[in-house]
């Protein structure tokens, strides 16, 4: 990694310059996190205003700690309401100790601490990811889809779509491996 | 490296190998996959534990169903496709005479279902349950006639059972300790009478062949998955629950999972007891120095330091090589086979890093690189990660290889070299059954009264021994 390519920040963020993030104040970044070349981050998009309380804050991305989203990732707010020529977004909340792979897309509403996406995974509009689980290389998770905590998912929806438990060891395992990857890189 | 995607897997089974001819590669485990129990002092996969169910809740609407221990499925409107397991949308339709139907959509595939008009107020269930009952297709009527051949066959043998009660009981007994399995036509010799058990208890095809089926609705689908294709009415299933578990050790009783039951936030997963293999056994990690050498990065997870004995054969066993050879041997040399790793107290993460495993990717791991190679060349000079440094320790690097300086130990690691003699075999996978011991001091958290049954006093040291099967990269 050529340190001319990457911004690092006071909290330890190395952020590429390649990166596409747009709407850069309406996302947070908590610390300790990578964000690799291509990475598509869309904190620009419209959110749907709270009725309780307009003026919230309007974050549209917030990242946890030790967050690592490799090339070519992408995520999105969520689509929560749609009118004939107007679309609103939710905010996407994305747990510390994640790892999002190559080429993934990412349209959930929530995933939790300690999860590991790995390549080319589709997370479709709204689906929810609980704490410590592993979306293996290829998954679809259908739109609104809950994944329970600790649970290993596999497969595309309607052919081989599995969803099993995981060994509550890998919760120390996938921090570790966030950390790690923050540290030695690829 | 990573963590996740390891290259060391563990022998787990309840028989003991001393031999690695006789380990039985279907018992092999990845390490965060297992157990540890402190009274056996062994790790233990799944298969060698007692399950118990502790918990049930839907994962879609949060709503526990602990107490309901028949349920498997959600009760309240979480529907999910019969096809795909997508969550279904479910739209109201308003009709005349207050009469009102649903529409079941799937979020994902083009599954639709629409239910009949409905003027009495029903559960989305009991609704789905009628149509069911109105719409009975050729294989709801092949399965209802199939259920209730079988419930007729296993009254019959249970009348059976009870006419001759209490030599049958001995019967299954017996058969629970697999003592007549070897026989072709097994017989039980009870004292008093014998049993011949009839091998064609279980051929359904006799009774297949009884029951008369439409023949203008013929079988024409083979698996789940095809049936995409056939026309056929699929109703919306209730969402399948999770579930929390706790888990004991088969052979003491030991628990080693128990999860903390935390009322109105079912989905939050917090352990009282976890005793997963990861926090016990080292993690070996396996880095290629250079053509047949190998290096065995033992990183120990324990607050207190562990001796380490390593043992294997002086040739690796056939099976372990892939493709298999049967007149070419492999050697292996380990030049140290015990050692003693450091504790698991620093809390400085970069410093549990193996120096073999550090990278020059980020400033952060080539900065302790050059650190930690200076200090080994007993430098005074205080280092810096400046480009002109950084670009003369790379360039040293590449012409340093010194074979018998590749030991190399750290706060809670330690790296050892093996050499394997592979010189006349090429593209092959190996897989290297280790055998190690280990001795260390009973972690605090063993000593707890709630893992240990009372009747079992817990171990006042851990010493225990397992087969580790490294599996080499492609050796050249």
């Amino acid at each position: 990694m050529l340190s001319t390519a990457w911004i690092e920040t006071v909290t330890s963020n190395r952020i590429s310059k390649s990166a596409h993030i747009t709407g850069s104040d309406r996302i947070i970044i908590s610390g300790n996190s990578t964000i690799h070349p291509g990475v598509i981050l869309r904190g620009d998009v419209e959110l749907l205003p709270s009725q309780s309380n307009p003026t919230a804050n309007p974050t549209t991305i917030m990242l946890g700690k030790y967050c690592y989203l490799k090339q070519d990732a992408s995520i999105t707010p969520p689509v929560i309401k749609r009118a004939e020529d107007k679309v609103w977004h939710g905010p996407v909340n994305i747990g510390a100790y994640t790892v999002i792979g190559t080429n993934s897309i990412i349209k959930s509403a929530n995933i939790g601490n300690r999860v590991i996406i790995e390549d080319e995974c589709v997370l479709n509009n709204l689906s929810i990811v609980y704490d410590c689980c592993i979306i293996r290389q290829g998954t679809i998770i259908p739109e609104k889809f809950v994944i329970p905590p600790y649970s290993e998912v596999k497969g595309t929806p309607g052919k081989d779509f599995t969803i099993t438990n995981l060994n509550p060891g890998y919760k120390s395992l996938i921090e570790l491996e966030a950390k790690q990857l923050q540290i030695l890189g690829n | 490296m990573t963590y996740i995607y390891n290259d060391s897997n563990i022998y787990s089974s309840s028989h003991i190998v001393r031999d690695p001819n006789d380990l039985d590669l279907s018992n092999i485990y990845p390490l965060a996959d297992l157990y540890f129990c402190p009274t056996c002092q062994q790790p233990k996969s799944i298969q060698q534990c007692q399950y118990h169910i502790i918990s049930k809740y839907c994962s879609n609407c949060l709503v526990d169903y602990t107490e309901k221990i028949h349920l498997k499925r959600c009760t309240k409107t979480c529907f999910e496709c019969p096809r795909c397991e997508a969550i279904i949308s479910i739209n109201i339709v308003n009709h005349a005479l207050n009469g009102k139907s649903f529409i079941f959509t799937c979020n994902y595939c083009p599954f639709q279902f629409e239910t009949s008009v409905i003027e009495k107020p029903k559960s989305l269930h009991s609704i789905i349950n009628q149509e069911r009952s109105e719409r009975e297709d050729f294989h709801d009527k092949l399965f209802n006639q199939l259920k209730k051949t079988f419930e007729n066959q296993y009254d019959n043998n249970n009348e059976t059972d009870t006419n001759t009660n209490s030599p049958l009981d001995e019967l299954k007994l017996k058969n629970l300790n697999l003592t007549t399995l070897s026989s072709p036509t097994p017989i039980v010799t009870t004292g008093e009478t014998n049993f011949k058990i009839d091998q064609k208890t279980d051929d359904i095809t006799p009774r297949l062949n009884s029951i008369k089926f439409d023949s203008s609705s013929p079988l024409h689908h083979s698996n789940t998955y095809s049936s995409w294709q056939v026309n056929r009415r699929r109703f919306p299933l209730a969402k399948q629950l999770s579930i929390k578990y706790s888990l004991r050790c088969l052979t003491c009783n030991t628990k080693l999972l128990q999860p903390t039951i935390i009322r109105d936030s079912p989905s939050l997963h917090k352990f009282t007891i976890k005793l997963s293999a990861v926090d016990y056994l080292p993690i070996i990690k396996v880095t290629k120095y250079k053509t047949n050498v190998y290096l065995l990065n033992f990183i120990n997870p324990l607050p207190s330091k562990c001796v380490i004995t390593l043992s294997t054969t002086a040739q690796i066993p056939s099976q372990f090589i892939n493709p298999p050879t049967s007149n070419k041997s492999i050697d292996v040399t380990i030049p140290i086979n015990k050692f003693i790793i450091g504790p698991n107290i620093n809390k400085s993460f970069i410093k549990n890093i193996p120096t073999a495993l550090l990278t020059k990717n980020t400033s952060a791991s080539l900065a302790e690189l050059v650190s930690r190679k200076k200090s080994l060349q007993n430098s005074n000079v205080r280092m810096s990660t400046t480009s002109s440094q950084l670009q003369q320790f790379e360039e040293e690097e590449e012409e340093e290889i010194d074979f018998p300086k590749l030991e190399d130990k750290g706060s809670n690691w330690y790296t050892i070299p093996i050499h394997i003699a592979i010189s006349q075999l090429r593209n092959a996978t190996i897989k290297l059954p280790l055998h190690i011991k280990i001795k260390t001091e009973l972690p605090s958290s063993f000593k707890s009264k709630e893992i240990t049954a009372a009747s079992i006093t817990p171990p006042q040291k851990l010493s225990f021994k397992y087969w580790n099967i490294i599996e080499l990269d492609s050796a050249i």
